[in-house]
């Protein structure tokens, strides 16, 4: 066991749902666990926020699925611009 | 009189425990990530006109507009090995993580990483050694050094030989420095890393993958042969897209459905003010159900 510095956040009782667009599907069984972690680049002087995810699924995966996000944090808000859905428009 | 000296020399000595705490307080603060780690890969980056999220300057799109699948064919470049920057992205990828040794004192200077697809190796020193000078040789792997931030090594690779960001030659020149960032999760180990590359991209571009800790992995030898010049290709001809040549450039934008422009890269693709901007642009119309070619 190491000594954290991420946030770990673990998820049980979903609703069945899917891991992608193209219909593959997961349980109300699966758990999700999250890794949060965010780091300064000395480099190039950016934060980031780096965000893994790993479903395990009993029920339709054999083992377990990683996923990666990664984020800049950026100076403001001006990239925020959350829209509305709309049931008429692709997504 | 020297009851009370020898009672003074043993008070001064109470430090000490504490001394010995202090290199097993950071030692503790270190991850142990050595051993076999089995990948769980998910190969992405694989069509041509597909740079979506790479933020590409003029220069380095137009080198990859120009790449051609067949170049991989060439006897220069069949075993040709990939740094580990994408050799862990992209290929083949077990991997194996091992204490580096000084060959004299036997002390660990740092991690050496080895890849299964072509066997890359990477030295990371974290004995606090300086990078050579910026004359010195570039190599496959560069030249690393690095340190522990809490549970994660990170270490900065640069001296590096020109290679590739994708697998369908999205380029990253040897003026690149690479951060890697090293950080285990309980059995998972996740590798981040950082590109800087001041020919080809204008902001740093990031990305990361995953392993799972298999301690009975066991990692096969790669024998690499090259075929004789013209078996494949014929002799003498570098396979390639002259500029605007490059008539499968579209195929990926639109087989997704994407305006193509926005499937090229660029800083500015990258950010989500550019939702609303490619919302404005023309979508080219799907004209065949055949899947678009695909390399690797």
């Amino acid at each position: 066991m190491h000594q954290a510095d991420y946030l770990k956040v673990v998820t049980t009782h979903l609703r069945p749902g899917y891991l992608q667009k193209n219909g593959v599907p997961y349980s109300g069984n699966a758990t999700l666990e999250e890794d949060f972690d965010t780091f300064p680049d000395s480099y190039s002087g950016n934060i980031w926020l780096t965000v893994t995810a790993v479903v395990m699924d009993p029920q339709y995966l054999i083992e377990p699925l990683f996923t990666h996000a990664h984020f800049k944090k950026l100076p403001d808000n001006s990239g925020w611009d959350p829209t509305p859905c709309r049931a008429n428009e692709p997504r | 009189m020297r009851s009370k000296k020898i009672n003074w020399n043993m008070k001064a000595l109470w430090f000490l425990p504490l001394l010995l705490l202090l290199p097993s307080r950071l030692a503790f603060a270190q991850a142990d990530i050595l051993g076999e780690w089995s990948p769980r890969v998910y190969n992405d980056g694989m069509d041509i006109g597909d740079y979506t999220g790479i933020p590409l300057n003029d220069a380095g799109r137009l080198r990859a507009e120009s790449w051609h699948p067949d170049q991989i064919d060439l006897p220069e470049n069949m075993c040709r090995p990939h740094p580990i920057d994408i050799g862990l992205r992209v290929s083949v990828s077990q991997l194996r993580i091992t204490p580096e040794l000084d060959p004299d004192t036997k002390q660990q200077v740092g991690y050496r990483l080895h890849v299964a697809w072509q066997e890359p190796e990477q030295v990371i020193y974290t004995d606090g050694r300086p990078h050579p000078s910026p004359n010195a040789p570039h190599k496959w792997s560069g030249f690393s050094t690095g340190h522990w931030e809490g549970n994660t090594l990170v270490y900065t690779t640069d001296h590096l030989k020109e290679a590739y960001l994708t697998r369908t030659g999205v380029p990253r020149s040897s003026k690149s420095t690479v951060t890697t960032r090293i950080h285990r999760y309980g059995n998972y180990l996740n590798v981040t890393f950082i590109i800087d590359d001041p020919a080809y991209l204008t902001e740093p571009y990031i990305r990361e993958y995953s392993w799972v800790y298999a301690p009975d992995q066991v990692i096969p030898p790669f024998p690499c042969e090259m075929t004789p010049d013209g078996t494949i290709v014929q002799a003498g001809t570098v396979p390639n897209y002259l500029p605007g040549k490059n008539d499968v450039l579209y195929d990926f934008a639109t087989e997704y459905g994407i305006p193509p422009e926005s499937a090229l890269g660029g800083a500015e693709t990258t950010y989500p003010e550019y939702i609303k901007k490619m919302k404005t642009m023309k979508v080219a119309p799907r004209t065949t159900t055949e899947h678009y070619k695909r390399a690797g």
